[in-house]
């Protein structure tokens, strides 16, 4: 039994439990080698697996004191791993009752749907060997819809088309479409922020809930400058509003007591950005250059559009990659940060795939689709450093948000998209 | 049995307090369960207030909660647990469900069930639904509609505005409606355009292309065209087919989610033409009809018909027209079995000097 304990790396455990720690081993592997790991990885020698009718006993030990022993919780080079569990077959059997039931309903169950395939990804994605858990419901998504169809919807529709209708006037149907446009402009940044807190509060890890405590008018009086910066600098702000968005809402992101920070800079993504804007430039210029030359060189000029559109296709790919690695990689959690291993190259092939998949299937393959894309999150996505996640604790105002006046009244998840 | 009769299962306590996950052991009672924590506690749930949230697939831990808000969890790795606990609390499904197996029949009732369902709405639920909307739809926002979709199709300075012409057209026009009393006022634009096309859009807008007033080898053809998209706008098929394609829309991105995208187009190109090609039997018939009660002489709708699917058997140029509306042998036979019998007291449609400002209405635009 001299072994090193898988939990707190203390050598030469003499016994099941470690006296260190508290950890049982023979219960660690047993459970590793129930999700089909192999126990002989982490500890050579291993106790036997008892077999599964004998009965469980170990004598309860007082908790671990925080650093009591002087002994580190976690090794500082501790790398945790997410993984996902689901398959396209379970995910279809889900999908394809939803969509009966959606039709059978005109759309109505699409709420309902939208919950059950939620709990299905969330409940098959891992970490430590805890899953997650995801709490919404569909009512509750169904009732951030008809909210937003109440205030946003049909206000926009009639502030836009009534003056016209009922003949009011150039001057109601000016105004009519200035309300409209700012009815528009609020609504995207007040969805961002209601979809954020609705899904984080939903969602849980070893019982814990995410939060989001960020403020819906600061974000929403932020995104109408950012808007107008993007508007006033031709696009060119558009990667720095890309993280400025991303560090509100990090930075505003809670699990438990346990706060995210955001520690990318504001120029983080303007290279990237701007290769996107040089291959564009490329594009309309081949795309130009085609139109003269198809006079004098005929159809051997169409190879140019073609490729630059090829490389259109590459660069935006390439930067959606850069995008999603420059957010994870700057995103921290006590101490820890996740690393992102995408690689433009396993993007494009996994868009690629799916876009094949879909075609050929006339869209039945969407379940699978779905699951390739969580397992791709999943097996790009690591959290890296030490951070005690024991000490982590539920936030007192992590109870469900519903039916709390006003303040959180856009705060639901108006379930598009 | 034994399997499903074991008391003792290891499993893991989240208390909903801390993320600490602590060890335990699950005994099954018989009106609850008793979990000893790895720290001393013990818990005791019935199991009238347990319910299970995760385990209902295969490989899936068995996850039970109990409480309000947030919830305090026990997780059981082994998916015999599940068993055993259904057997010692006679609690079943739906609330203490078994991984998979349960669904093979559902899952294939749902696919045949989600099959007939789409074809029935598709075929006739929709444009059932569709007929309905839009019959309630008010003439003014028809109106209003097809004014902003004839501004973006036929922007003013593509016009051909000749006023001889114009006024030939607007005269044309207006004893052909005049046929058929209805709440629409009709107009007439033309499009300086060489395809052999014209189309209505809701509320009495009629676009006419130049490739056709010049293909037209008589007025009465040109009365044909008229009448039939005047029919287009009195069975408010173009407002019909544009909630159809919404509803359609909206059905098809309820069911694929984020990739509706592609579906949508694809179902959108489908409908087109598939739905119109109803709605051209009627407009034919039923211009017809218009054209007799208008004293026009129907045939030249048929000559037009004709000379457009002979045009189709020689080169592929008119195909944009026939694409939406399909000249096939049955329709103009459809056609001459109504106009028979019809001849006699008609007027010509236009004089000859006003047929002569309509074909040069593009001819001095500007």
């Amino acid at each position: 039994m001299a072994d090193t304990c898988p939990k707190c790396g203390r050598p030469a455990v003499g016994s099941d439990q470690c006296p260190g720690c508290g950890f049982v081993i023979s219960l660690y592997d047993r459970y590793l080698a129930e999700r089909g790991h192999d126990p002989s990885r982490k500890s050579a020698a291993a106790p036997a697996v008892p077999a599964a009718s004998a009965p469980i006993v170990w004598t309860p030990v007082p908790r671990r004191e925080a650093g009591g022993d002087g002994s580190p919780s976690w090794r500082a080079s501790e790398s945790r791993l997410l993984a996902f569990h689901g398959a396209g077959r379970d995910l279809f059997s889900i999908w394809i009752v939803c969509a009966f039931l959606t039709l059978a309903t005109l759309g109505v169950y699409y709420f309902w749907a939208k919950t059950r395939v939620r709990h299905y990804l969330y409940g098959q994605t891992e970490i430590e060997g805890d899953r997650f858990a995801y709490h919404g419901t569909g009512e509750e998504l169904f009732v951030g819809f008809a909210k937003a169809v109440v205030f946003f919807i049909i206000p926009i529709i009639l502030l836009s088309n009534a003056p016209g209708w009922f003949g009011w006037g150039l001057m109601a149907t000016k105004l009519g479409k200035l309300g409209a446009t700012v009815l528009t402009g609020l609504f995207t940044p007040l969805a961002i922020v209601g979809a954020r807190r609705y899904r984080l509060s939903r969602t849980s890890w070893r019982g814990i809930r995410f939060l989001f405590r960020g403020d819906a008018k600061t974000f929403v009086a932020r995104f109408v400058g950012w808007s107008i910066l993007i508007f006033l600098t031709a696009g060119f702000y558009y990667p720095v509003f890309l993280v400025r968005k991303q560090q509100y809402l990090t930075d505003h992101s809670f699990f438990g007591n346990a706060r995210f920070r955001f520690t990318g800079e504001a120029s983080g993504l303007m290279t990237a950005y701007l290769r996107l804007v040089g291959a564009f430039a490329v594009f309309f210029t081949a795309f130009m250059t085609v139109w003269i030359s198809a006079l004098f060189f005929g159809a051997a000029a169409l190879l140019l559009p073609l490729a630059a559109g090829a490389l259109v296709i590459g660069v935006w790919i390439k930067f959606a990659a850069e995008k999603r690695c420059y957010f994870w990689d700057h995103t921290e959690l006590e101490g820890a940060t996740l690393r992102c291993s995408v690689t433009p190259g396993a993007l494009a092939r996994l868009y690629l795939a799916n876009a094949v998949l879909l075609l050929m299937t006339l869209g039945l393959a969407t379940p699978w689709v779905k699951v390739r894309n969580a397992r791709f999150t999943c097996e790009t996505l690591a959290l890296d450093g030490p951070i005690d996640i024991d000490a982590i604790a539920q936030d007192a105002q992590a109870a469900p948000s519903t039916g709390e006046g006003l303040a959180t009244f856009f705060d639901t998840d108006v379930g598009i998209g | 049995m034994a399997e499903s009769t074991r008391l003792e299962w290891a499993g893991f306590y989240l208390d909903g307090r801390s993320a600490a996950r602590r060890r335990a052991v699950v005994r099954l009672m018989r009106t609850g369960l008793e979990a000893s924590v790895d720290g001393g506690d013990t818990v005791w749930w019935p199991y009238a207030e347990i319910r299970q949230v995760q385990g209902f697939h295969a490989g899936e831990p068995v996850r039970l909660e109990r409480g309000d808000g947030i919830a305090a969890a026990l997780v059981v790795p082994d998916a015999a647990f599940i068993e055993s606990l259904r057997h010692v609390s006679g609690v079943t499904a739906p609330r203490f469900r078994r991984a998979g197996r349960r669904w093979a029949l559902t899952v294939f009732g749902a696919a045949i069930g989600a099959v007939v369902l789409m074809v029935i709405l598709y075929r006739w639920g929709i444009p059932a639904a569709a007929r309905v909307v839009a019959d309630r739809v008010p003439v003014s926002w028809e109106d209003r509609l097809g004014a902003t979709i004839v501004d973006q199709f036929a922007p003013a300075n593509r016009r051909c505005t000749a006023p001889e012409g114009q006024a030939a057209l607007d005269r044309l026009l207006g004893r052909i409606a005049a046929a058929e009393p209805s709440p629409y006022r009709f107009r007439i634009v033309v499009l300086d355009d060489r395809q052999v096309n014209a189309f209505a859009a809701p509320g009495g807008h009629l676009v006419v292309l130049r490739g056709l007033l010049q293909r037209a080898r008589s007025p009465e053809e040109v009365a044909g065209v008229l009448a039939h998209e005047v029919q287009h706008v009195l069975r408010r098929h173009a407002t019909r087919a544009i909630i159809q394609r919404a509803s359609t829309g909206v059905l098809v991105a309820a069911i694929f989610g984020d990739v509706s995208g592609l579906f949508a187009f694809a179902v959108d190109a489908a409908a087109t033409l598939a739905y119109s090609r109803e709605h051209e039997g009627e407009a034919d018939a039923e211009g017809l009809r218009l054209l007799r009660a208008a004293r026009l002489d129907p045939r030249g709708m048929i000559a037009f018909f004709e000379s457009m699917r002979k045009e189709a058997e020689r080169a592929p140029r008119a195909f944009r027209y026939l694409s939406t509306h399909p000249s096939t042998d049955e329709r103009i036979a459809g056609l001459r079995a109504l106009a028979a019998g019809s001849e006699g007291a008609f007027e010509p449609a236009l004089t000859g000097a006003e047929w002569n400002a309509v074909r040069a209405i593009c001819d001095r635009h500007g």
